[in-house]
């Protein structure tokens, strides 16, 4: 019996239809689903796909230019590599909704919108193999696309996409959610609805993202009314940094040569080559400018109704 | 439509579970396990954990050291309650034009005998003793505020907004509402950092959703880690592989110790069979070693010969017991060690307080399998950076090491901005991917 392709399945070497993430350099992914005959055309040259057959996970490459790895996908790395067909969200809001949904396998969890797939992937990969994602967008090329995505990658079973407003008409399912994922314009409209969707015997939890405080003070409103209790809001702001090596430099130096940047090795008396060791890694923060807000997080919870 | 229901473990509280506990808009949250007769006590309430017994999780109400479920309805339209001054003061956001808004919305008119500035005490007519005597009395939190309102002598000089704010603030004070729930991962992050974050290496809850996420945790995975957490980080990796693949879980000692929140979760036997415990010791020999033991359960049988013979197969029947579980953990250690040596580890994750973790790294690195994701946490940011010296000389690739501040918002119609002070402390996760030469 041969086992469907999937992101859940751990074998050691990658096999025809697997989707793998070709690393070119720290900010080139490009994930691909290998096929036969089919080459990969990227910064470092060609890279035929037979190549990719049978070699391990992880394992370096030569294309015709250079080196490229080729990495087993997670969610993180499908977040950073996915086609984008919208704006999407990435792993530290993704890792943060998760977490405020108490998502775990076995939890059934409600979205929308579904957009480019991103938190979809991993919500997915979450619940699996015993929960179940439903993913719901007034757009049909997304859900469509996304639904193409997650059979390409084995999580069919575990998702199901679409084509609603739920402003207007609620989720697919009612009574049985876990948790409710909102991202969308009038979040208000769609808490009436998150309540219906959530298991009333088991209680739930919501989540709904919005840049804006004015949305985020209407869905504060909404949430109450519709009887979820310890309603919070939250904000992320990551930073990222780089590891720099940093010479420090005395005064008598800097009278000598200035600020300019000082050789690595110097000569010594001898005129021999010798490290400077007078140097010390430190972090900075790196890129200069980076996201300082995508959205605020709002979650509550609605407790199980008493009989 | 109704999607098929996951099986779900009982809705109500039984004795021995642990629970968590936290007032309504409280600043504490307890992880308490619910024996008989226990007293549970949370931000000076306190009640019988019998009360709560065959209850549903959820929302309580306190009186006479006892607890009563409680319906969120009343809860709600309390906290309307609450916001009932702002509300009632009738302002036509339409109709403000540019000029009057500076002098005539009535919610920030400052009278002017609030100015006058009076000591606290003398403002407020009703006298401790009154407000102890009326609790003693089993007065309902929501009265007691009404009667504190009616004594305050400030009150009615106030804004509109100051009101509101005075009522919540005596409303959460003298609040008898508790919420009792199922621990998650999440509640169990928030209950030990509010309580003492040094001991949890400062892991504030969205970092450790954060490093979850790097590490690319699963169904099925199998995940090396190293914490020193209060088992936080190792609760988590179980409760997202959901009884499929491993955790191994390094610990020092014979047996792994200081793990409340693995306890705590009340797991089932298959989510706990991933819990794979390997001692310090075995990893450092590359080997299984036998237990040290000055207990030789085999031996007593010969010395207890004269003994009575009910005592005898007591002490053999608790000696089987030891027996079992020890071989139980040696099969789960061989697990373990198994993963490990056979390079089957798709993640690492070291969330180390004291252990540098390049210690950890230099054991455990090589025998990652190929493209496993490696996530380090650490409150000391030059920690890190050294294991990033470490992992950049080794063909790690997607190096990332990040920060994140997690902001806290007050959510108020027209006074929403970020809390004045919140709690800070964390820490930074590096990530980065191992790969191959070949």
């Amino acid at each position: 019996m041969t086992v469907e392709p999937s992101f859940m399945l751990y074998e050691e070497r990658i096999r025809e239809g697997d989707t793998v993430i070709v690393y070119v350099t720290y900010g080139q992914m490009v994930p691909t689903v290998v096929k036969r005959g089919q080459t990969l055309m990227m910064k470092y040259g060609a890279l035929r796909h037979e190549f990719i057959i049978g070699k391990k996970w992880g394992q370096r490459l030569s294309a015709t230019a250079g080196y490229v790895y080729i990495l087993r996908p997670t969610s993180d790395l499908w977040t950073r590599s996915l086609p984008r067909r919208t704006q999407i969200l990435y792993t530290a809001d993704c890792a943060q909704i998760l977490s405020l949904l108490d998502a775990k396998p076995g939890s059934v969890i409600c979205e929308s919108g579904t957009g480019s797939g991103s938190l979809s992937h991993a919500i997915a990969l979450t619940v699996a193999p015993s929960g179940h994602l439903y993913t719901h967008d007034i757009d049909e090329t997304r859900t469509s696309k996304v639904q193409e995505e997650f059979q390409t990658h084995g999580l069919s079973s575990v998702t199901t996409a679409v084509v609603r407003n739920v402003c207007t008409s609620g989720f697919h399912v009612e009574n049985s959610a876990d948790g409710v994922f909102l991202d969308v314009p009038a979040p208000w409209e769609a808490i009436p609805f998150a309540a219906k969707s959530i298991s009333r015997v088991r209680g739930g939890r919501l989540v709904s993202f919005s840049p804006c405080l004015e949305q985020v003070q209407r869905a504060c409103l909404a949430m109450a009314s519709a009887g979820f209790v310890s309603i919070e809001t939250i904000e992320l702001v990551p930073e990222q940094k780089k590891i720099v090596t940093q010479h420090r430099q005395s005064l008598e130096e800097f009278e000598e040569i200035g600020d300019a940047y000082p050789k690595e090795r110097k000569r010594n008396a001898d005129g021999e080559l010798v490290e400077n060791t007078e140097r010390v890694s430190t972090a900075i923060v790196y890129p200069y400018s980076q996201p300082t807000h995508t959205g605020y997080l709002t979650h509550a919870t609605l407790l199980p109704v008493l009989e | 439509m109704e999607a098929e229901t996951p099986p779900q473990t009982s809705s109500c509280i039984n004795s021995g579970e642990y629970l968590i506990v936290q007032k309504i808009d409280g600043e504490q949250s307890r992880i308490v396990r619910f024996t008989p007769k226990q007293k549970i006590l949370i931000e000076k309430l306190k009640f019988t954990a019998d009360s709560a017994f065959g209850k549903p999780h959820g929302l309580f109400e306190v009186s006479n050291n006892q607890c009563f479920p409680m319906s969120v309805d009343r809860l709600i339209e309390e906290l309307q309650l609450q916001e009932a001054p702002v509300a009632t003061s009738v302002i036509d956001t339409e109709v403000i034009t540019f000029e009057t808004v500076e002098v005539s919305d009535p919610r920030v008119v400052i009278a002017p005998s609030a100015l006058k500035l009076e000591p606290e005490q003398k403002r407020q007519k009703l006298e401790m003793d009154a407000v102890l005597e009326m609790k003693k009395q089993g007065v309902s939190g929501q009265d007691l505020v009404a009667k504190l309102v009616e004594g305050s002598a400030s009150f009615q000089t106030r804004t509109v907004f100051s009101q509101s704010k005075y009522i919540k603030r005596k409303a959460k004070k003298h609040s008898d509402r508790v919420l009792i729930l199922r621990p998650t991962i999440r509640l169990l992050a928030k209950a030990y950092y509010l309580k003492d974050p040094d001991r949890l290496a400062m892991l504030r809850a969205d970092q450790l959703a954060l490093i979850l996420q790097m590490a690319g945790v699963h169904h099925g995975k199998n995940v090396i880690v190293f914490e020193q957490t209060l088992g936080l980080i190792t609760s988590a990796v179980i409760e997202r592989l959901g009884g499929k693949g491993g955790c191994v879980h390094i610990h020092r000692g014979a047996v792994a110790q200081s793990i409340p929140c693995v306890h705590s979760m009340n797991y089932d036997e298959k989510t706990l069979s991933t819990f794979l415990p390997v001692r310090i010791k075995c990893i450092l020999a590359e080997k299984q070693l036998p237990y040290e033991t000055n207990r030789r359960p085999f031996d007593d049988e010969a010395e207890n010969g004269g003994v009575e013979h009910k005592a005898a197969e007591k002490i053999e029947d608790q000696d089987l017991e030891v027996l079992a579980r020890r071989n139980e953990r040696l099969d789960k250690e061989k697990r373990g060690l198994e993963m490990i040596s056979e390079q089957k580890a798709h993640s690492l994750i070291i969330g180390s307080r004291t252990v540098d973790p390049i210690s950890v790294l230099e054991l455990v690195y090589p025998k990652l399998a190929p493209s496993a994701s490696i996530v380090i946490y650490s409150p000391h940011q030059n920690i890190l950076v050294s294991a990033y010296d470490w992992l950049a000389k080794r063909q790690t690739i997607n190096l990332v090491l990040t920060d994140q501040m997690c902001r806290v918002m007050q959510v108020l119609p027209d006074r929403t901005h970020p809390l004045m002070a919140q709690h800070v402390a964390g820490g930074h996760v590096l990530s980065g991917i191992k790969v191959v030469d070949q």
